[in-house]
């Protein structure tokens, strides 16, 4: 009655929407978290390879220009990851806390750890945690969104119905009248209050539900990454698990079935490293 | 007598008035009181404007306006001192308000209003506790609050030079208080406008208490002459056909009438047909068989009312409401709930609450609407956003089977060792390698170790 069902119902969705949303929020930053991991086992896998080939003899004059590539890639890594460490640090000391991380505390998600804050501003190459987080979470459309949900949403309309059930315990005519009076003058009241905060909620719902649907995208990619990554990774460790035991350190001495080894060992760490540097947009 | 004698006489004497019956006399005096209000109603309060009692009331509200504005003031010109136009001119001055727009165009064209049923429309215009919580809400937020179609609708007068009286919150209630009265009584009568001298009109008056409830009620399809219309047009109609709160007096007459002749005749014969001391026939809710002659009276009131109204009304849904008597259908409609309530007791609450539930429910069939509307909506969204991550999902797993399948085909056991090559060679373009830094074949690898 008075729009309170279509307020009801809009409260409902939204809170149900701001719960799958923070779900999906944070099963991605787990998974992030895992890319990261994995990331970081690649890059120590690349350094590997990059030693191995630049001790075998004959090593190319232009090696630098060439398979250095994984080099400046996996240094570049490094770096990224160092300045965000120190990033972090810095911001903790100031606010006790990574900037960005507590961002959507009203939506009812943790703040992140250092850790996963690096994580997520490598994951999308930024060079701040604060602005890999805001792009993650899509802080400017869910703030808004929620920033009233938590400030008496639900408290607002049905005091009038109240007043109004009290005068009918009265007993006789009057009693129901005023009573009546007071539910219905209450009501009118509440229905327009009630259609405003089940419109707004509505509206809040549609921007979560689109938020939830980008970072389940996020989530996607992350995983087509992670599984792209361990691929990659699992054969070139192959691959170069094999070669350091052949113990040839001369080229010349590879033969061709070798050789054709060491091709497909080069294309996959160029493969990998590309991989290291993809950015989610 | 001790106490608990005198408590124990007392209930049982309350145990004889709610067991006591009525006779076949009781109901014939019932009928006959009923009947005869019947046809007071018939003849003497009929419709609106050509209403015999109505004339009575309408005179009357014009006196009480006029004694009204001679207590606030009123000092008429000489021959003007029965002149109720200069008496409801005066308090139109006097009890100004914020929340008097008369038509569509005072309204900025939001709504369809007209100086005949404005004082309907308008919230704060009604004689009731309704009518004063929005009168005081729109004095001090400077608005003014209408229903319309259904919907709350409140417009801001801040613009208007409108100034609440009072220092404090106390005096600015008070002020906004006699302001709302001093204002309904200046419309009850009409307005100064169409009461003029030599005007002959009745003026439009003010809505009866709760009547503007009707207006959230757009639903149903009432025949009135050629149209069909929902309930709460129909009852905008009623209204500006001047079934406002003066022939609501008219109303009352007969049922007061028919109230007061029951209830003498009943005293008269429980004093000196069955022999009760007068104290014990001062007529009140207590005696059931007094209640259930009220009853009967007024279902008899009813239902000449009612076939009265059928036979004039010829099908049109106007005129048969213009002539219903719904002061006293209500009442009887009161009177059998509190009935049904005390023999049924607690459980009968229930039930009621339980129906009125329903029926309000029933009413708020435009909420249902905005409701399914609104899941329909949801629905689409949803949709919507999980067709694009289906697609999305689907471009992604796309990509990485096609790196995969390279990457597999680069140690697959059934190619040679140059086709391995090769498939290592689409793995990293699929990975977004350059072509520069590809090696290609084994003479580019000789190439590059040798250079």
């Amino acid at each position: 009655m008075f729009n309170s069902g279509y307020k009801k119902a809009a409260i409902k969705e939204l809170n149900k929407a701001n719960d799958d949303y923070v779900k999906i929020y944070e099963k991605t930053i787990k998974n992030i978290e895992s890319l990261q991991s994995m990331r970081e086992e690649s890059v120590f896998l690349l350094k590997g390879v990059d030693t191995y080939i630049y001790y075998l003899a004959n090593r190319p004059k232009n090696f630098d220009k060439v398979m250095g590539v994984i080099n400046i890639r996996t240094k570049k890594f490094d770096s990224d990851l160092n300045n965000l460490k120190l990033e972090s640090k810095q911001t903790e000391k100031v606010s006790g806390s990574v900037a960005g991380a507590g961002a959507l505390a009203g939506a009812g998600v943790a703040a992140l750890g250092p850790s996963a804050a690096m994580a997520v501003a490598m994951t999308f190459g930024t060079a701040s945690t604060g602005t890999a987080i805001a792009t993650l979470s899509g802080v400017a459309a869910t703030n808004a969104a929620l920033a009233w949900l938590g400030g008496g949403a639900l408290a607002i309309g049905g005091g009038g119905m109240a007043a109004g059930e009290a005068f009918l315990a009265m007993a006789g005519p009057i009693g129901w009248a005023i009573g009546g009076a007071a539910i219905l003058g209450g009501g009118i009241f509440a229905n327009s209050k009630n259609k405003d905060i089940a419109r707004k909620a509505e509206k809040s719902t549609i921007a979560i539900k689109k938020e939830a649907t980008r970072i389940s995208g996020v989530y996607v990619k992350v995983e087509g990454l992670k599984k792209e990554t361990l691929d990659l990774k699992v054969r070139i460790n192959q691959l170069l698990t094999k070669f350091q035991m052949l113990q040839i350190k001369n080229y010349n001495q590879f033969n061709n079935s070798q050789k054709n080894d060491l091709l497909k060992l080069i294309n996959l760490s160029e493969a990998l490293s590309a991989k290291i540097g993809e950015v989610v947009k | 007598m001790t106490n608990l004698q005198v408590y124990e006489a007392n209930e049982l004497k309350k145990e004889e008035w709610n067991n006591v019956k009525c006779d076949k006399y009781d109901l014939m005096i019932a009928c006959s009181c009923g009947a005869i209000a019947g046809l007071i109603d018939i003849f003497l309060v009929g419709k609106p404007k050509k209403s015999k009692l109505g004339n009575i009331t309408d005179d009357a509200a014009d006196e009480l306006v006029k004694k009204f504005a001679k207590m606030n003031g009123w000092n008429p010109r000489a021959g003007n001192e029965n002149n109720v136009g200069s008496a409801i001119g005066f308090l139109e001055r006097h009890f100004k308000v914020n929340y008097d727009q008369k038509n569509t165009h005072d309204v900025n064209g939001l709504f369809n209003m007209s100086s005949k049923n404005h004082h309907y429309k308008s919230l704060s215009h009604s004689p009731d506790i309704v009518g004063l919580f929005f009168s005081i809400l729109d004095q001090f937020t400077n608005k003014s609050s209408f229903l319309n179609d259904g919907k709350l609708i409140r417009i801001d007068t801040s613009g208007g030079g409108f100034k609440l009286d009072g220092n404090n919150l106390y005096s600015k209630l008070y002020c906004g208080f006699c302001n709302w009265l001093g204002h309904i009584m200046s419309d009850l009568a009409g307005s100064s406008g169409s009461r003029g001298k030599g005007l002959k009109g009745r003026g439009m008056g003010v809505s009866i208490p709760f009547f503007e409830f009707f207006q959230l009620c757009n639903f149903g399809s009432f025949q009135i002459e050629k149209d069909r219309q929902d309930l709460a047009t129909l009852m905008t109609r009623v209204f500006q056909e001047g079934y406002d709160l003066r022939f609501l007096g008219a109303m009352a007459i007969p049922v007061f009438i028919e109230e007061m002749m029951i209830k003498v005749l009943w005293s008269i014969r429980n004093h000196f047909d069955k022999n009760k001391p007068w104290r014990e026939c001062i007529p009140s809710k207590k005696h059931a068989d007094l209640r259930l002659m009220l009853i009967v009276g007024n279902t008899t009131l009813c239902i000449l009312d009612g076939v009265d109204a059928m036979v004039k009304s010829k099908g049109n849904s106007l005129s048969f409401i213009l002539h219903l008597n719904l002061f006293a259908w209500f009442k009887l409609v009161i009177m059998v709930i509190r009935e049904i309530i005390i023999i049924y007791g607690p459980m009968a609450k229930i039930i009621l609450n339980r129906f009125m539930s329903e029926i309000i429910y029933m009413i708020n069939t435009s909420e249902q609407e905005e409701l399914e509307a609104y899941y329909n909506r949801m629905q689409c969204l949803n949709e919507k956003l999980g067709n694009i991550l289906k697609e999305f999902i689907a471009e992604v797993e796309r990509e990485y089977a096609l790196i995969h399948r390279e990457i597999e085909d680069s140690f697959s056991e059934n190619k040679t060792k140059a086709e391995q090559a090769a498939h290592s060679v689409k793995a990293a373009r699929l990975c977004g390698v350059s072509e520069d830094k590809i090696i290609h074949d084994l003479d580019e690898l000789d190439n590059f170790f040798n250079s």
